[in-house]
């Protein structure tokens, strides 16, 4: 393994990630799609790098700006693992890994993720998916599950997304970039 | 210093001690001068908060009481956590305003060498990347393709900026890994050598041990 | 007999995926004490050479060479991971590895380990040495260009090795910057050193070189002392125009009507750049080349054609109509403006698609768009590309794809802003017809910002040079490059203009 290469792609993940939210909101999209860098570091590096790249990017983001979002790097280091698994398997440009991903992530990411907001911020994220907690919360749910399911949809469509997004941006990458892939 | 704070603040289990607690925060605070920036990095939490008060107090199912609509149960547990989140942020807040960036570097550092370089170079990396997302962005305007009309269009766009970044800055990873080589990167790095505490570091633990010490007590007393 | 500080012997390079050898058969010598130019077009190879020297194939960058080479005597390995004795200054200057100067500058000094005292003491003399001690604690996101290259430079050199290798460096340094880091690598020759300078601009190799080595198609064709350079000059067309090529530019004088016009434009930024008090007309059938040192104004100015900055004060003019209320899309259907880098844009994963975008952004339907974009790519004689990858193709051929993008919508002005850095003459020469052929009106104008004054004096009407923000200097290039006033200009010391002031007083 090419180590300048490794760390080089790490921090640019870690960098994409934030860009893709920044033109994710310049272009008014609904949603964050803010694990970018994340999946293409795991797709380019593996699942160990791509868990790093997620860890450290929320930790860096948190320390610079918002400290709320440390404790969700535990989040980005799953989706790392998940997609650099599969894209070994698999590889990641046809039309199947990215569902698979999606789906996977789109459970795995709120087990992981609700037991941190429900401590925190007691299941709530101040924005639309409230509502769907709210009502949940009304039916008796408990706050674990309410908060768990509220999160289920908006995952499911942020991380398909994401998923697809990354598998178009591998496509689209230059044959030259893709045989280097290969190689590291 | 901030790990111990925060140990402090996370053990307490009732809203008057967590009340307190923010109430000794803030004047802590407002005494190192740096209360107007941690209020102004809190307040984009307010919301949040909020919305926190509000679902619990009104859905919340341990609800049993009931004041007007409000479960009281829920309110108390929405407090108490707001209160918690609170303390919490305020303490990373002021960690933040009061550090500058290298010095969490260094600390990456201290980790491991790696971890350190690639802090750094994505400190270097986002300016640049930056530039480029306000470049490729005037590009696709130029050329008519950000529209916001609808949601495909919305997508469309977005590919528009992103891919171009995306490969860009794959390549200049690439680049920066060469450089990286060049350079002769290897397992030592900048200021690897430990600097001893300074007194006012030792100041700092101490009083952070003091305020966990007085929080455990008092703690204890509501078991 | 002296001593090789760089020797090649017979070597072969292929990349992954590619049957093709990227060089083949290379063998070259450059003695120590030598500054040797390595001179060739795009896609010559000089880069892929450059990088088995630097040790980076097989070190970071995949690729399998065959053959010797050695490395201030240092015999190089085809298999291992191991850093070749050089300095290295990559072709991209703006790269760099930590947010503050003085910490880019310690990074290879740490690695190569020093103390942080011995450090400290080395930078301070290295940027004595480059003027740049008032940097050392910026950050490096603040500097300009200029004063990156610089910092690059500096942390490419601040490890001492007997051999010092350069890949394109005059790309963005003016004609200043560029004669002060000569200056230094010829005192490091001087003291033994060995310099090997890979660049598609012959005429530097005419001033500079000891040692001028000709590339193309992954094969050295030529090498010699730099006294025979005339002899060799003509084998590389695309790394020069003759005189004869210069004598042929055309001399128009136009009195067609007034397309553009800035009116006494300001726009200053925080950082007080911008241009103050513009005024400049465009009339029918001009090229007009706007020429300056970085950060002078050009792309500010530029950037009010289509709208993508309002002036401050002062008003701009398309025609009759006053700008400042017309929305960008509006503006850039009738301004075409052709960027920089085709990486910037290019997003499609064919090319027809990537030029039937900007039809498509117009509101024409997808299928029209898409025959459109074929049949223009037939026009200029490129109609097998149109299902290939973008990024499959050189980048000179990415280039023509965004430009044929541009094209596509007839534009009435076409702006051009830099569009020919990092391409060389045969490719300008190709860039350029496809532009005065395929414009939709003969007169169609055309903004042309370069840093060449080749260029200019083969293709503009009209000349303007910016310094700080204003247009110092105006006119036709022929007159203005042999006035008294141009020679003042920093820009009066390239040696293009040195080249084409030798040759007229012969």
């Amino acid at each position: 393994m090419n180590k300048p290469v490794k760390l080089a792609i790490i921090s640019t993940g870690i960098a994409i990630n934030i860009i893709g939210s920044m033109v994710s909101s310049t272009v008014k999209l609904p949603i964050f799609l803010d694990s970018i860098g994340t999946m293409l570091a795991a797709v380019l590096l593996g699942p160990w790098p791509g868990a790093l790249t997620g860890l450290l990017g929320n930790i860096i983001q948190g320390v610079l700006t918002d400290p709320a979002s440390i404790p969700f790097g535990v989040v980005n280091a799953v989706i790392g693992l998940v997609v650099g698994y599969l894209s070994l398997k698999r590889g990641f440009e046809d039309y199947v890994t990215p569902l698979l991903a999606g789906l996977i992530l789109a459970i795995l990411c709120p087990v992981v993720g609700t037991p941190i907001a429900v401590y925190l911020f007691g299941g709530v994220t101040g924005g639309g998916v409230d509502i769907l907690y709210a009502i949940f919360l009304k039916k008796e749910m408990g706050i674990f599950t309410s908060a768990f399911l509220a999160r289920i949809p908006a995952n499911l469509v942020d991380k398909l997304l994401s998923a697809y997004m990354v598998m178009l941006v591998i496509r689209k990458f230059p044959p030259a970039m893709k045989m280097k892939r290969a190689s590291v | 210093m901030a790990i111990i704070a925060l140990l402090a603040v996370t053990i307490i289990p009732t809203w008057k001690q967590l009340a307190a607690n923010l109430v000794a925060l803030l004047i802590f605070a407002t005494f190192t001068g740096v209360f107007k920036e941690v209020v102004k990095r809190l307040w984009p939490c307010a919301s949040l908060l909020a919305a926190m008060l509000i679902i619990h107090s009104l859905f919340n199912p341990a609800n049993r009481h009931y004041w007007w609509v409000f479960g009281l149960e829920g309110t108390l547990y929405a407090l108490r956590l707001a209160l918690r989140l609170l303390c919490i942020l305020i303490i990373l807040h002021y960690l933040i305003s009061t550090t500058p960036p290298f010095e969490f570097v260094k600390l990456f550092n201290k980790i491991h060498p790696d971890l350190g370089m690639i802090v750094s170079m994505f400190l270097a990396i986002m300016p640049a990347l930056q530039k480029q997302f306000i470049t490729t962005l005037e590009i696709q305007e130029v050329r008519g393709l950000i529209k916001t009309n609808s949601l495909p269009a919305r997508l469309r766009a977005y590919l528009a900026v992103l891919v171009p970044i995306v490969i860009h800055s794959i390549n200049h990873a690439y680049s920066l890994a060469q450089l990286l080589y060049l350079r002769g990167y290897s397992w030592r790095h900048i200021g690897l050598a430990r600097e001893p505490a300074k007194r006012s570091e030792k100041v700092a633990i101490g009083l952070s041990a003091v305020y966990l010490l007085a929080n455990v007590l008092v703690a204890y007393r509501w078991y | 007999m002296k001593e090789a500080g760089i020797h090649v012997e017979s070597l072969s390079l292929f990349y992954p995926g590619n049957p093709r050898p990227a060089l083949q058969g290379v063998n070259l010598t450059v003695y120590q004490g030598e500054i040797a130019f390595l001179v060739g077009g795009n896609l010559s190879g000089k880069t892929s050479l450059l990088r088995c020297l630097a040790g980076l194939i097989p070190g970071v960058l995949p690729g399998k060479w065959q053959g010797r080479i050695l490395v201030a005597n240092k015999s190089l390995n085809a298999e291992g991971n191991e850093r070749a004795p050089a300095s290295v200054i990559l072709q991209n200057s703006d790269l760099y590895l930590l947010p503050r100067v003085y910490d880019e500058l310690a990074l290879p000094l740490v690695n190569s380990g020093l103390t942080s005292r011995e450090v400290e003491k080395r930078i301070v003399l290295l940027a004595e040495e480059l003027g740049i001690c008032h940097l050392l604690n910026r950050q490096m996101s603040s500097l300009s260009g200029g004063e990156r290259q610089k910092v690059a430079f500096a942390a490419a050199i601040a490890v001492d090795y007997p051999v010092i290798l350069c890949d394109e460096p005059f790309e963005q340094a003016d004609a200043e910057a560029a004669e002060a880091m000569l200056s230094l690598l010829r005192r490091k020759a001087a003291s033994g050193g060995t310099v090997l300078i890979a660049t598609r601009y012959f005429e530097y190799a005419r001033y500079f070189a000891d040692r001028i080595i000709l590339i193309r198609d992954g094969a050295v064709i030529a090498q010699d002392r730099s006294g025979n350079a005339e002899k060799i000059a003509g084998m590389v067309p695309e790394c020069r125009i003759s005189r004869r090529q210069r004598s042929q530019a055309t001399i128009m004088t136009v009195s067609g009507s007034r397309e553009l016009f800035f009116e006494g434009v300001t726009h200053l930024f925080d950082s007080g750049h911008g241009i103050k008090n513009v005024s400049l007309e465009v009339c029918k059938g001009e090229v007009v080349a706007i020429m300056g040192p970085n950060g002078s104004g050009k792309t500010t100015l530029l950037k009010h054609t289509v709208g993508l900055l309002r002036p401050q004060e002062g008003r701009v003019w398309l025609r009759e109509t006053e700008t400042s209320r017309l929305p960008v899309g509006l503006l850039a259907e009738k301004i075409g403006m052709l960027f920089q880098n085709p990486d910037d844009q290019i997003f499609n994963e064919r090319v027809d698609r990537e030029i039937a975008c900007s039809l498509r952004a117009r509101g024409a339907r997808w299928n029209e768009a898409l025959k459109e974009a074929a049949h223009w790519l037939a026009k200029i004689g490129q109609a097998q590309i149109a299902a290939s990858h973008p990024h499959s193709l050189p980048y000179s051929l990415r280039q023509i794809v965004s430009l044929v993008s541009v094209l596509i919508n007839r534009p009435e002005i076409i702006v051009l802003d830099e569009p020919f850095k990092s391409l060389d003459y045969r490719n300008v020469e190709i860039l350029m017809s496809i532009i005065l052929e395929l414009r939709q009106e003969k007169d169609n104008p055309i903004i042309l910002v370069t840093h060449d004054p080749t260029v200019t004096l083969l293709y503009a009407n009209r000349v303007a040079f910016f310094d700080h923000g204003e247009i110092v200097l105006q006119g036709v290039p022929q007159d203005i490059f042999f006035s008294t006033q141009f020679r003042n200009l920093s820009l009066g010391r390239h040696p293009f203009i040195r080249g084409l002031l030798d040759s007229n007083n012969h």
